[in-house]
């Protein structure tokens, strides 16, 4: 019964071959995660190709087309990242959740040694806000393409949060998973 | 450019704002001139068409902010004021647009064009039933005469005959040109009475136009013959009636007196 909070937080995603659950919340989906790490991309000048500046402090590395952004749209603190067309980027060790907060609207793809495992759902954020968008998978992604399906060509996202559960924590994810699924049968 | 050599656009230009260098609407007072940009000053935006749609000297620039991805509308209400922060983000702010063809508009992502008479052309998403697609708009001043239903900026004659020929329709339509001007889903004599009253060139427009009086005369009919007419359009006589009464009505202001359309006698012959 204590699953049911959770499981009534989520929403499973239009397409998959992984099992994602798709928040809104943010609230709730850092409640679920518990641990993550964050990149709020401050510390650079307006326009700087975001490339390998955090391979070594966070194990991920940017693709090209990716570039820091000063704008009041990021609510947080008015600094995050602008792609063009989109924002590609890999991790040293596979994840199993991310998030962002973003403006105007974005789709994830989460990709497995090169094969796209999950297409999210596209998400808006209401206009001059920013929006909460978080995956949380049960099973591991090395990287992820950040896009606007609708009317595309650029994408803006502030706080990057990713993660992988704690030892330990793996079984409690393995439950939920088994009482969402009891719960869409009932 | 719109006419008066007022150009709008994008510009990377440095506009002194904390050393951001980004692409941004921006509004040149004439060719060659120092450009100035719209607000917000920190947001990427472009501006796509300006116009000058009243007669009061308001400039409005349409364009796109491409962070919020949503279409924009700036204004400048005269030459010594500031270009206002852009107000067509949200859908129908204020109730001071009017979007045509169909209701349920989400947002609308971007504004192609405006012309002198503050229409805006672009492209949005609407939810169908639940169903999100992707649809051109016209978006229409709801201060622009709805009378006006050929869109030739005056109502006359023209949009007298588009009324009566469609006299009785049932209609959801409402939109420039639907003739239920009233939005009754029915067109009536209400409908009527408010082209009537629109008689005469769209606000703003210094055009010259036949006064009804004048329209009567030259069709052959005499003002007390259009009296009789609204009377018999607002009274209890029957439809296949008031059906005659409509046909001869818009024989006479063809002047096509003699075309044998109409089912009955002719109510105006003497």
């Amino acid at each position: 019964m204590r699953l049911i909070p959770f499981i009534t937080m989520y929403v499973l995603g239009p397409s998959a071959s992984a099992s994602v659950v798709e928040y809104t919340d943010k609230t709730s989906w850092h409640s679920a995660v518990g641990t993550y790490s964050t990149i709020d991309f401050t510390g650079h000048p307006n326009g700087m190709p975001i490339t390998t500046q955090y391979s070594e402090s966070h194990g991920i590395t940017f693709a090209p087309g990716s570039q820091t952004h000063h704008s009041s749209s990021f609510t947080n603190d008015g600094q995050g990242l602008r792609g063009q067309p989109s924002s590609h980027f890999a991790f040293y060790t596979p994840m199993q959740w991310i998030a962002v907060e973003f403006t105007g609207n974005i789709v994830f793809d989460l990709y497995f040694k090169g094969e796209l495992i999950y297409t999210s759902t596209e998400r808006w954020a209401p206009i001059n806000q920013v929006a909460f968008f978080g995956l949380i998978s049960n099973t591991p992604f090395d990287e992820v393409h950040l896009y606007r399906a609708t009317f595309g060509g650029l994408v803006f996202y502030d706080d990057l949060y990713f993660g992988v559960p704690a030892p330990g924590a793996l079984g409690v994810f393995a439950l939920a998973a088994f009482g969402c699924r009891r719960r869409r049968r009932s | 450019m719109n006419s008066s050599g007022h150009v709008i656009g994008s510009s990377s230009h440095n506009f002194g704002l904390g050393g951001q260098c980004k692409a941004h609407a921006a509004f040149w007072p004439s060719v060659g001139g120092t450009p100035v940009p719209l607000p917000p000053d920190d947001r990427e935006t472009s501006g796509y068409a300006i116009a000058a749609p009243f007669t009061n000297g308001e400039l409005h620039a349409v364009g796109v902010d491409w962070e919020q991805n949503v279409a924009m509308l700036w204004r400048r209400v005269d030459t010594s004021s500031l270009w206002e922060p852009p107000i067509l983000s949200d859908v129908n702010v204020g109730g001071n647009i009017i979007l045509c063809g169909q209701e349920g508009w989400e947002r609308l992502y971007r504004a192609y064009d405006i012309n002198d008479h503050g229409w805006i052309v672009g492209a949005g998403q609407l939810d169908a039933d639940g169903f999100f697609a992707h649809r051109g708009f016209v978006m229409i001043p709801s201060t622009y005469c709805t009378a006006d239903l050929n869109g030739d900026f005056i109502v006359d004659v023209l949009d007298l005959l588009i009324l009566l020929s469609a006299w009785g329709l049932y209609t959801t339509t409402h939109c420039f040109g639907s003739p239920d001007i009233n939005n009754s889903d029915v067109v009536d004599v209400q409908d009527l009475l408010i082209l009537l009253g629109a008689w005469g060139p769209c606000p703003g427009m210094g055009i010259e136009v036949m006064t009804l009086n004048e329209q009567l005369t030259a069709a052959g009919l005499t003002g007390q013959q259009w009296n009789d007419y609204q009377s018999i359009m607002t009274g209890s006589s029957s439809q296949a009636t008031k059906d005659n009464w409509t046909c001869w009505i818009m024989n006479y202001l063809m002047q096509c007196k003699n075309c044998p359309l109409c089912p009955g006698r002719d109510p105006f012959a003497n």
